[in-house]
């Protein structure tokens, strides 16, 4: 027998949430530059999966048994690009709002299909980052913790 | 002798395989002391008195059928057993008849659903939890005899258990234990079953103590042609 992850599965669930305003790519679709796309949530390309765990949680070899299998989805928020506006924190406030949007996303979408589980598991780096291409942007790092009973 | 892994447990429970559901189990023997203190002894001290026990098994939910809602749901009786190393020939084994005692689904928000633990107590006249070997765990589609298991040459009784947990269709089986003096010598009968494996159910025969040969096998005898799989246990246990 085998055990299969749905972590792609996942991850295509999440591309597909609906967030008034902003675009969520898949890991296929992952845009070299920001410029005419955001605001995006993309897949982190550095360390997208983190702290990866699994837990037998039954009796079984080779496949028969039922695992807990957790990990982190690790995403990249592109608002809008650095000193859009008049002055330079005129796109905070939009930003701030959007984020919170995509927190009340996650939260009302946690069982996503493929997954048992999926939570907000921290955002850092609320900023100026950057997008593949280098070019600055106001934006966030989120992580996104998921749970998948895996079962033969 | 090396530490064993627990992962590859194999628990049966009246012909079901419930390995797949179960996260932990406990085959505890007892032995009630009986104090025999008298005047002048230095210390307390004791005799046996009745030996009790029982087998524990902690299991996941799982609605379908054939599995744990399905089949632990009616408190019943029948025969429980388990492989704590798994299967190969010969491997330790614990039977018992049993009383199925409880059922205890429960929850935490954060875990998966359980059924508790579920104990099967003793059930019926016995000798308690029958600690012994398996003599055969596969699926088949034809006649199969089994190698023999030396467990020695004595007088006593034994308890042979089947448990059927993957029916055939249109062939039917007669399973059998059998023993012999030697590894490749002539085997004889020793106890034969009545399922035929078209039910998923275990029986339990009782063959009264006698003197009894050295080796002791599985031998699975198929009638039919349609080649339908077969899965079975034979677990063998003496006094």
């Amino acid at each position: 027998m085998t055990l299969a992850s749905s972590l792609t599965t996942i991850v295509t669930s999440i591309a597909g949430l609906s967030v008034s305003g902003l675009t969520i790519k898949n890991t296929d679709a992952i845009p070299e530059q920001a410029d005419l796309q955001y605001p995006l949530l993309v897949p982190r390309p550095n360390e997208f999966i983190t702290d990866l765990h699994s837990e037998r949680t039954t009796f079984g070899i080779n496949g028969t048994a039922r695992v807990d299998l957790t990990y982190n989805l690790n995403y990249v928020f592109l608002y809008a690009p650095a000193g859009t506006g008049v002055s330079e924190l005129d796109a905070y406030s939009g930003m701030i709002t959007m984020m919170v949007a995509i927190i009340n996303a996650i939260m009302s979408n946690d069982t996503l299909s493929g997954a048992v589980d999926v939570n907000l598991d921290g955002v850092s780096g609320i900023g100026i980052i950057q997008d593949p291409a280098n070019n600055q942007y106001w934006g966030c790092f989120w992580a996104m913790h998921v749970t998948e009973y895996v079962q033969p | 002798m090396a530490k064993i892994t627990a992962k590859n447990a194999i628990l049966l429970v009246n012909g079901y395989n419930l390995s797949s559901w179960g996260s932990s189990y406990e085959v505890p023997t007892e032995i009630d002391p009986v104090e025999v203190t008298g005047f002048g002894d230095g210390s307390k001290n004791y005799t046996p008195g009745m030996k009790s026990g029982h087998i524990a098994m902690d299991m996941m939910w799982d609605k379908d059928a054939a599995a744990v809602h399905a089949v632990l749901k009616t408190p019943s009786t029948g025969i429980v057993s388990l492989m704590p190393e798994g299967y190969a020939l010969g491997n330790p084994s614990f039977s018992l008849p049993y009383m199925q005692a409880n059922y205890l689904p429960g929850a935490n928000v954060s875990e998966h659903i359980k059924v508790g633990s579920i104990v099967f107590e003793s059930y019926g006249v016995n000798v308690g939890v029958e600690h012994g070997i398996a003599l055969a765990h596969a699926t088949i589609t034809d006649t199969t005899t089994g190698v023999g298991v030396l467990v020695g040459a004595g007088t006593f009784a034994c308890y042979c258990v089947l448990h059927i947990w993957d029916t055939v269709s249109s062939d039917s089986y007669v399973i059998t234990v059998e023993e012999a003096d030697t590894l490749g010598g002539a085997y004889t009968n020793v106890a034969t079953f009545t399922l035929n494996g078209q039910a998923l159910n275990a029986e339990r025969i009782l063959v009264a103590s006698a003197a009894r040969k050295a080796y002791m096998r599985a031998v699975a005898t198929r009638t039919g042609a349609a080649g339908d799989t077969l899965g079975y246990s034979v677990l063998f246990a003496h006094s």
